[in-house]
């Protein structure tokens, strides 16, 4: 399946739209140089999660040290066609920090386990389809 | 959504039963709810007040001036190196 996707105007970033829990949709950057998916805290908090009861902490190492985030399991999660339950993200107060950008996360390359994936730069598209496991 | 745009450059903006185009990637129309500069005023006064709707979103409308914040965004994340 193809699924397009769209660039930054500044800075080409590929950006695509996710629903979380059938509700919400975001916009999100998809970086496959990161290693697990993060949003931003804002958007867990209207869609109802208690962001006082986090499954867990990570540390995050950055370009700018190491970092501590939250870890979260969204009940559905939905990127490509392709639906995850209790998929376990990583959350981050985007605000707080002053990260104080128009996308709400980044879709990182745990998303993509179990799949075959191609992006295409010239038509802006992403194609992908589950393996057999 | 360009008149979304044209009245609240540099907010958020709330839209409930968004209308995305044909490659579901840009809100062309919807239902605007609420509007602020401040992202986490509007999740704490709409929290759990959206399951009338199918679907929302929200969306910073951006003014007229050239940004560049990858290079702050993406040191984030990218390598978890210890689950506590």
């Amino acid at each position: 399946m193809n699924f397009p996707f769209k660039r930054g105007s500044e800075d080409g970033m590929l950006l695509v739209e996710v629903l979380l829990d059938s509700l919400t949709k975001m916009s999100v950057l998809l970086d496959t140089g990161a290693s697990f998916s993060t949003f931003d805290s804002t958007e867990l908090l209207m869609a109802g999660y208690d962001l006082s009861k986090p499954i867990g902490f990570a540390d995050v190492e950055t370009a700018i040290g190491m970092l501590q985030v939250e870890v979260f399991e969204l009940h559905e999660f939905t990127a490509f066609g392709i639906t995850k339950k209790n998929y376990r993200i990583q959350v981050y107060d985007f605000l707080a920090h002053g990260l104080l950008s128009e996308h709400q996360g980044i879709l990182g390359l745990d998303f993509f386990e179990g799949t075959k994936f191609c992006i295409d730069t010239v038509r802006n598209q992403i194609s992908i389809e589950p393996l057999p496991v | 959504m360009e008149e979304m745009k044209a009245a609240y450059p540099g907010e958020w903006v709330l839209i409930g039963d968004p209308v995305y185009d044909e490659d579901d990637l840009n809100v062309v129309s919807g239902i605007l709810l609420d509007h602020s500069r401040d992202k986490r005023e509007l999740a704490y006064r709409w929290r759990g007040n959206l399951t009338g709707y199918k679907t929302y979103t929200l969306k910073y409308v951006r003014e007229d001036r050239p940004v560049r914040q990858y290079s702050r965004f993406i040191p984030l994340l990218t390598r978890r190196t210890r689950i506590l």
